[in-house]
């Protein structure tokens, strides 16, 4: 019974929550700003980022 | 003869079978990449390796056909090498089919939430999810029996840190020159020893491993560091997941704090882009933070954060050797000699620093080296992923709520954490306002 309610209450989280909280405005264009970046919010370790990503801080970097 | 006598012996350790394992597919993708042809540099093996990919709406949008026909060679081929390794540990050892599918497809669950646009904009990943998935069977209806073959969460992670070892690359520790390495080497190990010490002579933390643990996931680079540090030292399981659950909250609220303070005070972009990759544990949530500040500050930011990276092997090191040669023989043993220092070692260890080595070294002196080491770990990274999620739905499978409840009796682990991320968030700030600012500021 824990075990369904555990369940239930994550579906009804991932499921109608967060995708609901993920279009509201502010949240959205964060979301939106870090996908344009090619940032990678859930990433553990910098190689977790993407290779764009990486590639220009290296350049950056180079540059300057 | 009695039926104890009769059972074969295990063939090999399991840090011998992390090493062999990832160190056999760091050696298949890059030979596969480096043999593939340079025009471009690309590695055929790449498409059978997947995790599952953001999605906003619905999961299925992160799960295309390719992405599934990805995730089943992988499960496939892990099954393989897993099983081997595991019937090689425990001879006679049956039932690993079922049971390992069932926790890959629960690591699968793991990703899917931890993909979702939202939780990922928090900087709240796969363990997590994976610790909370195996948490709530094991703590509600209990571990089937029938899992019990593949709950091997140190084979998995120590396989998942040899990986690992090949995508850090030694180069990477003088990228952003003096000022880099005064943050990332000179706050790092003061923050990581000054915490312990603080946990151990003025909390009075009875448990020394998950001092450590705590110490290095909040001063070095989070769950990453935390993984190798509880694997160096021998960390108890629900330690570890204890340790990961404080730096995922710690750094959801951080990734807003720093830069807030940050524009609110009008720092220097370099500057704040130090302080944030020094302090913020994740390296997503470091990006996200500096991206906030502008490019430059992301820049350094993710910089800072590589360096602190790369320092993971050498920290790991470290504390193996010290565990082995201070707190065990403290622990009622004499001083060890060599011989037996050897034999404690956690083997893995030296697995993790060669790959790192190897790969460094092609890196930097085969032709395209540092083209085919980054499509080769391009795939490797992914496998890494699933090995560190494989072990922590492993984990929180193995783990009893009720202790988890014990070690933050007092709140001690918490305490720990917030009095070491206060030193941490001053030593940085100050360290790279000299570095960034005064000896090396833009030019």
């Amino acid at each position: 019974m824990t075990l369904a309610v555990f369940v239930g209450s994550a579906a009804v989280a991932w499921l109608f929550l967060f995708p609901r909280l993920a279009s509201l405005g502010p949240i959205r264009d964060r979301i939106e700003r870090l996908e344009a970046a090619s940032i990678d919010g859930d990433a553990l370790v910098v190689t977790d980022l993407d290779e764009r990503l990486q590639a220009d801080v290296k350049r950056r970097l180079v540059s300057n | 003869m009695s039926e104890k006598q009769q059972k074969p012996a295990p063939i090999g350790t399991e840090d011998l079978w992390a090493i062999g394992l990832g160190g056999g597919l760091l050696a298949v993708m890059l030979v596969a990449t480096a043999f593939a042809g340079l025009d471009p540099v690309a590695n055929p093996l790449a498409r059978g390796v997947a995790k599952p990919g953001t999605w906003i709406n619905s999961p299925v949008e992160g799960l295309s056909l390719g992405i599934w026909a990805g995730i089943f060679t992988t499960a496939a081929v892990f099954q393989g090498l897993f099983r081997t390794a595991a019937r090689s540990l425990t001879p006679g050892l049956l039932g690993f089919f079922p049971a390992f599918l069932t926790v890959f497809a629960l690591a699968t669950l793991a990703f899917v939430l931890g993909g979702q646009a939202f939780v990922k904009s928090l900087s709240l990943s796969y363990p997590l999810f994976a610790i909370l998935a195996g948490l709530a069977i094991s703590n509600t209806v209990g571990v089937p029996r029938y899992l019990r073959p593949a709950l091997r969460g140190e084979l998995y992670i120590k396989t998942g840190l040899v990986l690992y070892g090949g995508e850090l690359l030694l180069a990477e520790l003088f990228a952003l020159g003096p000022p880099g390495m005064a943050v990332a080497w000179l706050v790092t190990p003061v923050v990581l020893v000054a915490t312990y010490l603080f946990g151990q002579k003025v909390l009075g933390i009875e448990s020394k491993t998950l001092n450590v643990v705590v110490s290095a996931d909040m001063s070095v680079c989070g769950v990453s560091a935390a993984i190798a540090t509880a694997a160096a030292c021998k960390a108890k399981k629900e330690e570890l997941s204890l340790a990961v659950g404080i730096s995922m909250l710690f750094t959801a609220v951080m990734m807003f704090a720093i830069p807030a303070v940050a524009v609110g005070t009008g720092m220097d972009a370099r500057w704040a882009g130090a302080w944030i990759g020094g302090t913020i544990d994740s390296s997503g949530a470091v990006a996200a933070a500096g991206e906030t500040l502008g490019e430059e500050a992301a820049a350094v930011a993710i910089t800072v954060k590589l360096i602190q990276n790369v320092l993971i092997g050498v920290i790991a090191f470290a504390v193996a050797t010290y565990w082995v040669t201070v707190v065990e023989s403290a622990e009622g043993r004499d001083r060890p000699g060599l011989g037996v220092v050897w034999e404690r070692f956690p083997k893995f260890v030296l697995g993790f620093l060669g790959a790192s080595v190897v790969f460094s070294l092609v890196a930097a002196y085969a032709p395209a080296g540092e083209e085919i080491v980054t499509a080769a770990t391009k795939t490797t990274k992914t496998l890494r992923a699933w090995c560190f999620c494989l072990a922590f739905v492993a984990i929180g499978l193995e783990t009893d709520f009720r202790q988890l409840r014990g070690l933050l009796a007092k709140g001690k682990p918490l305490v720990l954490y917030a009095c070491g991320q206060t030193l941490n968030i001053v030593l940085t700030l100050a360290v790279a306002y000299v570095m960034f600012v005064i000896l090396f500021p833009a030019s």
